[in-house]
């Protein structure tokens, strides 16, 4: 089986890695939000819009999400992603979700999604 | 049918440290072998580890979907990703997510966990 990897990071001094990698079984990409001065549901929706647009170079989309990941900074806005998520998810079919804090790379990331769909 | 490799204990926790299932290939929680390094010492012997884990099943760091790292204390990440990055293959790198959270020994200071695929035939 053949791996494809997405979203490659080259960012001088970051780590080397792809955000994503996919397959003919699955496809999964993780990041944050490039634009840090968001707002929670500003930055979920960033993020989730970029992972669909690496979804889309290999011919899937928020339709076919199986699985989402997401890491909160604070519980307490979980308010603000769910209806960010709603809006987002909204006319489609919903994954599996799993919403839990976590410390992510940089203090201002206040979510860290990954998520995975089938090819 | 799954196979599974290195049955032992994690803690007293019954695990194995392999099991795979088709094109999957699921990899339990990759320490370094020993805990008294820094994090960069810590995260190089636990990417060590995951290569020869990798090795045992004709694989290698191409066949890597998904390396889930899991850091003691976010203050660890640029020395972290500087081992990351003496062991990535610089063009074509793991996709990698990395979340702190509490590990299960005080002087642990990084887990890998990793999903991999068969990508050398089979």
């Amino acid at each position: 089986m053949e791996i494809v990897k997405l979203g490659r990071v080259t960012r001088p001094g970051g780590p080397n890695i792809a955000l994503g990698a996919g397959t003919d079984e699955l496809v999964s990409v993780c990041l944050t939000a490039p634009d840090k001065s968001g707002t929670l549901a500003e930055q979920t929706v960033e993020i989730l819009d970029i992972i669909e647009k690496h979804f889309k170079t290999v011919g899937t989309s928020r339709a076919k999400l199986l699985m989402v990941q997401i890491w909160l900074a604070e519980m307490s806005q979980f308010a603000e992603f769910r209806e960010a998520w709603n809006t987002w998810i909204e006319g489609h079919e919903p994954p599996a979700l799993s919403v839990v804090t976590g410390t992510t790379a940089r203090r201002d990331c206040l979510v860290e999604i990954r998520a995975y769909a089938a090819p | 049918m799954i196979e599974r490799r290195h049955i032992d204990t994690l803690d007293g926790a019954r695990r194995a440290q392999i099991a795979a299932q088709g094109n999957w290939i699921f990899f339990s929680g990759i320490h370094p072998e020993t805990l008294d390094g820094d994090i960069k010492e810590q995260t190089r012997s636990a990417l060590r580890r995951l290569d020869t884990l990798l090795a045992e099943m004709g694989e290698d760091q191409g066949s890597i979907f998904v390396v889930h790292v899991w850091l003691k204390d976010m203050r660890y990440f640029s020395a972290m990703n500087a081992a990351w990055n003496e062991w990535a293959d610089a063009e074509n790198p793991p996709a990698r997510t990395c979340i702190s959270g509490d590990l299960y020994r005080e002087d642990l200071l990084v887990e890998l966990v990793v999903t991999a695929c068969r990508t050398k035939g089979e």
